[in-house]
């Protein structure tokens, strides 16, 4: 897919496990493990910004575009 | 899988309608005319109602298996939206 989640890297700079990121976002720890694999297909703005606010980061530091070509 | 098996069932119900019973319907006729004396012999080809009771079902099932199958498309993106 051509959108990258960095989301492991954010988490290990703010040191949080994802059990912990889970709870504080409101999701559970099996969604936020799709999403951080890469597995997940679309994502709600209302997710993107309680991660941002937990994580304390910019939704560009957690999403990134590749060019697939 | 159940969607595409459903459906399956929906195109053996149309192949009854088309094949099955016409050959049956010719089988039996000959098989009636059989014991006739000869150059008396009869085949019958004929589309009644029976057949249109099977096209029917067999496009109820259809349209329930498309729609069995876009419903399991829609769950299984839904899953995958965090």
């Amino acid at each position: 897919m051509a959108i990258q989640v960095e989301l492991d890297v954010m988490m290990a700079r703010r040191k949080i496990k994802l059990q912990e990121l889970a709870e504080k976002v409101g999701i559970t720890a099996q969604n936020l493990s799709v999403l951080k694999t890469g597995k997940a297909k679309a994502m709600r703005f209302s997710t993107l910004e309680a991660i941002c606010k937990v994580l304390e980061c910019q939704p560009g530091d957690i999403l990134i575009y590749i060019n697939d070509e | 899988m159940n969607a595409q098996s459903y459906q399956k069932l929906g195109y053996l119900f149309f192949l009854d309608s088309f094949i099955a019973k016409p050959l049956c319907d010719i089988i039996l006729t000959f098989a009636a005319s059989l014991y006739n004396a000869p150059g008396h012999h009869y085949i019958a080809i004929s589309f009644t109602m029976i057949n249109l009771e099977s096209l029917f079902c067999g496009a109820i099932i259809i349209v329930i298996a498309k729609v069995m199958y876009i419903g399991y498309k829609l769950q299984e993106e839904q899953q995958l939206v965090i």
